[in-house]
């Protein structure tokens, strides 16, 4: 298994770039992933980033459960 | 974690996505989390115990230390303690045993064992310690060995020829295969959220074409993993058998195209061995000949090392959902988290580890899990 | 560069002058610094706490602080959670051959600094100089006596905890443990995170004048807050509920605990303590902890109950809940 977490790409040197995540500050390379820009997030592997996360989607699955629930409790 | 993602760790969907599990559940199930980054997750924010009784979760065989093979460590041991040699390894693999001890202990008798949390790490070392032979063990899944990939072909680029690569990577639709073709009792797969990334979704089709077993692929927040097994529950319902797709943030059909490009320039599949699985065709990645240079394995000779494994381990069967570990001769006698003699003992997430801990803490008897168990909304 | 050698240590006047210098210039604080072979000290009669502790540490100079600071701090903070008012401490240094002199200079600085800020007194010391290879530049070996109340050893047996009780906790955790380990294994992570090394002895000492009913004290240290409350627990008839939502901790070092595979719980503190008070005094506590700035994210973070005796068990985030139990090991940066 993997441990990876989501951090911001905030810096582009070439494959390398620096990413945040809540004060927290790293060098990572971005030589697995195509087409990244700043803000992008990205998930965070051994110092690679392994894939970018869409947020926008991240927001609309959470959305999806709350309307799921209210309908259950409807019934 | 972002401030986007932290409604995935939210107190109140959690509360109603079970509620939606219990209105869900039809039959006793058991379903397997093969990722060993779920089976934490799990255990981290206590979900195995707010499931109702008839859910039974099983971890698999997707952590890389628990399956890492001896006769891998006994290689890794020889060369740290050959002259002039750095380790440079993750945290995971320090206490992994071999029939030689394992890396704390050689480092203890004098091997020059360090920490890295990535490959580039290592090779940095290489760069900084000209008269050293940096050795790094890359183990790891398909989320892992692109990185492992990319240090290599940096290696190569900046002609560092003091920087080896014991490669022991695995790949995982081939142990999912493996486990679903045998005798097995799953109704149902979590599947690995970071492999995945790399992967994609696609390659999980047969399971659920072929063996008829529904696949979840799942992200790693507690929100994230009850809506995998709600997803689960209701294909088990419907007595449909499809993948579905819960991490689509970050996985896509066809996965990392770029990574896997990558990943096989430098590596090609090899059949490989499992701690507990036993062999597995295809299921390993070897370092390409046109990389032999930067190869630990031909580089460092070694000698095989008489194995001292318990033949009465039962952890195959374990990590197939066969059997619990109360059912070994071994558990908690000889094998204990400080002294492990399979692979689900060796990590803190295995299932041997973490029956133990419960056992050891309710002193004896192993009830503590259910007492422990609390209706949400009873 | 100038540096320390083995004639540092060999008594005669390279030795000599180093104490003089060095040692008695910076830490004797205004004292009759004795020459002796003993520090001669009046006692008041009644109870002492006495305790000894060493510290190695690796880099020997972090973010928020050095080996110096870390151990007054370290040595202050048993005598305080003892609850015990810290009075005279002493210092053994250990020193490889070839460390440089400067660093030195800075580290005994430091303490004395601390120790001055701490008003506490560094009453006797001794140095030796070791061959080049038989320690890690620099250890330091501390004792230090402190006057204690009549009942210091029953609140430190913890004899008077019964379920209901609650558990405060001083401030944030791991703060120390991160920037530690970040420093020594080069992660190459960033931050502006300090090590939270600090005397806890002023804030917890105030607690006294009050009836708080504060029925234990520990500072989490090595093995972190899961291993206080698992030791407080072990073979007792009762044990703790903590809730996990309570529990402070910095968001830097929740994300260096997600990327390296890290529980918060089980990462060392410096300037942390766990306390054990009556029910009906748990608020008024916290509320006096938050003026000190050193206690200002004081929290309730749980309570003794008569369930699951023995065990440490956490109320997650999600409401579900699992055992904390004693750590086996360090943790180490994981991948998996």
């Amino acid at each position: 298994m993997c441990l990876s977490i989501p951090m911001q790409i905030k810096k582009i040197d070439g494959d390398l770039a620096i990413a945040v995540s809540n004060g927290l500050k790293m060098q990572v390379s971005i030589a697995l992933i195509e087409n990244v820009t700043l803000e992008d997030y990205v998930l965070v592997h051994t110092g690679f980033a392994i894939e970018k996360i869409d947020i926008e989607r991240a927001m609309e699955m959470i959305e999806n459960i709350s309307t799921a629930d209210s309908d259950t409790e409807k019934l | 974690m972002t401030k986007e993602l932290q409604t995935y760790r939210n107190a109140d969907l959690a509360k109603s996505l079970l509620r939606q599990i219990e209105k869900e559940v039809s039959r006793p199930l058991r379903i397997m989390e093969v990722c060993g980054g779920h089976t934490m997750a799990i255990h981290k924010y206590g979900i195995n115990n707010l499931l109702p009784d008839d859910i039974q979760l099983i971890s698999g065989p997707g952590c890389p230390v628990c399956v890492t093979p001896v006769a891998y460590m006994d290689i890794l041991l020889q060369i740290a303690m050959q002259p002039d040699v750095i380790i440079a390894s993750y945290g995971d693999l320090m206490r992994v045993p071999g029939n030689l001890g394992n890396l704390e202990a050689v480092r203890a008798k004098g091997a020059d064992v360090r920490l890295v949390i990535s490959p580039l790490d290592a090779l940095k070392k290489a760069k900084e310690n000209p008269g050293k032979k940096v050795v790094f063990p890359a183990i790891g899944f398909e989320t892992t060995a692109p990185g492992t990939a990319v240090a290599l072909l940096k290696a190569r680029e900046m002609d560092v020829d003091n920087f080896f690569v014991l490669a022991s990577h695995r790949t995982m639709p081939e142990a999912m295969q493996k486990l679903a073709s045998g005798k097995i009792n799953i109704d149902g797969f979590i599947g690995p959220g970071h492999v995945s990334c790399i992967t994609g979704s696609d390659v999980y089709g047969f399971l659920a074409s072929k063996y008829g077993i529904p696949v979840v692929i799942s992200g790693f927040e507690p929100i994230d993993l009850l809506m995998s097994l709600l997803m689960i529950l209701k294909q088990a319902r419907l007595s449909k058998a499809v993948v579905e797709n819960q991490y689509d943030r970050a996985v896509k059909p066809a996965g990392n195209v770029q990574a896997q490009k990558i990943m096989y320039s430098v590596f090609e599949s090899c059949d490989a061995e499992w701690r507990g699985l036993g062999k597995i065709n295809g299921s390993g990645l070897e370092i390409r000949e046109s990389f032999g240079k930067w190869n630990a394995l031909q580089h460092f000779k070694t000698s095989p090392v008489a194995s001292n494994e318990d033949k009465r381990c039962i952890c195959g069967k374990i990590l197939t959902g066969l059997k619990d570990p109360g059912q070994c001769p071994l558990f908690g006698a000889q094998c204990t988290p400080e002294q492990p003699v399979g692979a689900c003992m060796v990590s803190h997430e295995g299932t041997c580890n973490a029956w133990y801990r419960f056992k050891f803490m309710s002193n004896g008897n192993n009830t503590s899990t259910s007492r422990q168990r609390r209706k949400i909304n009873a | 560069m100038e540096t320390i050698h083995l004639h540092h240590g060999s008594g005669g006047k390279l030795t000599r002058d180093l104490i003089r210098d060095l040692f008695v210039a910076q830490l004797s604080n205004g004292n009759a610094y004795c020459y002796g072979d003993s520090a001669i000290i009046d006692m008041p009669a009644g109870k002492i706490a006495y305790t000894t502790d060493a510290f190695v540490i690796s880099p020997l100079f972090f973010p928020g602080g050095s080996i110096g600071k870390l151990a007054i701090c370290g040595t202050v903070n048993d005598l305080a959670v003892s609850d015990a008012l810290p009075v005279l401490l002493t210092a053994s240094f250990i020193i490889e051959e070839g460390f440089p002199l400067n660093d030195l200079k800075n580290i005994v600085a430091d303490m004395a600094e601390t120790a001055r800020l701490a008003d506490v007194k560094i009453v006797a010391g001794d140095t030796k100089v070791v061959q080049k290879g038989q320690c890690d530049g620099l250890y330091i070996s501390m004792s230090g006596i402190g006057i204690a109340p009549q009942d210091a050893e029953d609140k430190a047996l913890g004899l008077w905890l019964e379920p209901g009780n609650k558990i405060i906790l001083t401030g944030t955790i791991g703060d120390h443990g991160m920037a530690i380990l970040n420093a020594r294994e080069a992660l190459g992570l960033q931050s502006e995170l300090l090590s939270d090394c600090a005397c806890l002895h002023k804030m917890l000492g105030g607690l006294r004048h009050w009836d708080f009913g504060v029925h234990f004290m520990r500072d989490a240290t090595r093995g972190g807050v899961a291993m206080v409350l698992s030791e407080l627990v072990e073979g007792k008839p009762y044990g703790i509920k903590i809730y996990e939502k309570d529990i402070p901790v910095r968001a830097e070092v929740n994300s260096m605990c997600d990327l390296l595979g890290f529980d918060p719980l089980y990462l060392a503190n410096e300037g942390k303590a766990v306390l054990v008070v009556r029910q009906e005094s748990a608020e008024a506590v916290v509320n006096y902890l938050r003026e000190d700035e050193l206690g200002k994210n004081a929290c309730i973070i749980g309570e003794i109950q008569e369930e699951f005796p023995g065990m440490v068990v956490m109320d997650t985030l999600i409401g579900g809940h699992r055992v904390v139990d004693m750590p086996v090991g360090d943790q180490l940066p994981r991948i998996c």
